[in-house]
């Protein structure tokens, strides 16, 4: 069975593509900002995760207004890097789970989702900002991918995006595939890119939101678009795809724990990588015995992706 | 009452443009023409006649006097996505600052120093 080991919160800012291709990791402005990350890398590999379910909005890059669903499921072998306007970025291709990916596009429909399923999906910087600060490469995950319309109203609701990662969630414990999950949602912070306010930030809004994500999410389950736009800007409303990855870890049961965090501002938004691991009667040395008996499985699969 | 709220206090933020229904089909064609500049034949093509180019999306006169002038908060209003923009920032020499100073009617260096002071100091870049 699969089993869902914990969630991720990160933006995608592309900023923080350009900075990691620049080499800008231990500038002084960039340094905080990826450290926040060598938690979650060490965590990831400790807990042995094969599998990472990610949340994320494509920005006119795989969809366009003529066809752009409100949600949409990645089901490929491999998934290539889009070319945003300036090239494409030097990374091998991303593996997909199509075991995982069609489970959970039939689990998602009988449970009253209806994502637009993609048996060819281009990630861009909603996914790949993200992934190789978690991952090297070549990708020791595979990468199951969920698009959540977040730029052309009428957008989902937030209480929308919850009872997806719990519906995500429920198929995921359910998965008859030995896969070890991560959910992983991407967006946010606080930014306004337009207008009289441009460049603004709101970092005690984001302080504030991931509090009430891990202790009150259904605070912000009630929320409204406006209530993010007035406190984050216009364009933070994706911040409500974190309440996915927080509703895939509803389903365990319990709570939360935040095990690291961090926020900052080194570029035109907020930007901030939370990691919060599942509460479970399971301790880490359980979760890492089980995965030592997984341990041959899980490298034949990441090699051979294509598997029937 | 809004400070009273779990979700803390509001912020007014200016010039809040959203990317309603009405913008979305007004806004359609133009859209069309921002994310087709992501592919290296249309920006060649745009780079040799821009009006040939536009004309070939089939933007109006209105459409083409905007992406002429680089007017982004005009197209913004008209009902291009904000993200669009973006994707035609390459091919029209726009960058994510030098938009943020224009819409201020700043320098870039105005612009950065505002910005950084905003941040109470904390290192801001793009």
């Amino acid at each position: 069975m699969a089993f869902l080991i914990g969630g991720i919160g990160s933006s995608h800012a592309p900023s923080i593509a350009h900075a990691a291709d620049s080499g800008l990791q231990q500038q002084p402005e960039w340094m905080s900002f990826f450290d926040a990350y060598q938690p979650v890398r060490a965590w990831l590999h400790q807990c042995q995760v094969d599998t990472l379910v990610v949340f994320y909005n494509d920005h006119l890059n795989h969809f366009q207004f003529d066809a752009y669903p409100t949600f949409g499921l990645g089901v490929a072998d491999a998934m290539p890097v889009c070319d945003e306007g300036s090239g494409a970025r030097d990374f091998p291709l991303v593996p997909g789970d199509p075991e995982l990916g069609w489970y959970l596009a039939q689990q998602l429909v009988q449970d009253g989702f209806d994502p637009t399923i993609c048996q060819q999906m281009a990630l861009d910087h909603g996914v790949m900002s993200v992934l190789p600060l978690l991952v090297d490469t070549p990708w020791t995950v595979r990468v199951v991918p969920i698009h959540i319309n977040v730029l052309r109203e009428p957008l989902p609701t937030p209480e929308r995006c919850w009872r997806l990662g719990v519906a995500a969630g429920r198929a995921i414990a359910s998965c008859p595939a030995p896969s070890r999950v991560a959910v992983v949602s991407t967006g946010g912070l606080s930014h306004q890119l337009h207008g009289p306010d441009f460049g603004f930030t709101n970092p005690s809004w984001d302080n504030r939101f991931m509090d009430l994500l891990i202790h009150q999410p259904d605070v912000l389950r009630r929320a409204s678009h406006e209530d993010f736009m007035c406190r984050g800007g216009a364009e933070s409303v994706e911040m409500m795809i974190w309440l996915a990855m927080r509703g895939a870890l509803s389903t365990s049961g319990g709570g939360c724990t935040k095990s690291s965090g961090s926020t900052g501002r080194p570029c035109s938004q907020a930007t901030g990588c939370w990691h919060l691991r599942r509460n479970s009667p399971e301790t880490v040395a359980d979760l890492c015995a089980k995965a030592s008996v997984l341990k041959g499985f899980r490298m034949a699969r990441i090699r051979c992706p294509r598997r029937a | 009452m809004k400070d009273e709220s779990p979700l803390g206090p509001t912020v007014k933020l200016r010039g809040l443009c959203r990317m309603t229904p009405e913008r979305a089909h007004r806004g359609y064609r133009l859209n069309r023409f921002l994310t087709g500049m992501r592919d290296p034949r249309q920006r060649a093509a745009f780079a040799r006649d821009p009006d040939a180019c536009m004309a070939d999306y089939g933007l109006s006169p209105a459409e083409q006097d905007m992406v002429r002038r680089r007017d982004c908060d005009a197209m913004l209003d008209y009902g291009a996505s904000n993200v669009a923009i973006g994707k035609a920032s390459a091919a029209l020499g726009l960058t994510l600052l030098g938009r943020g100073a224009t819409g201020r009617g700043q320098s870039v260096q105005e612009f950065l120093a505002w910005r950084r002071a905003a941040n109470e100091g904390a290192p801001w870049h793009f």
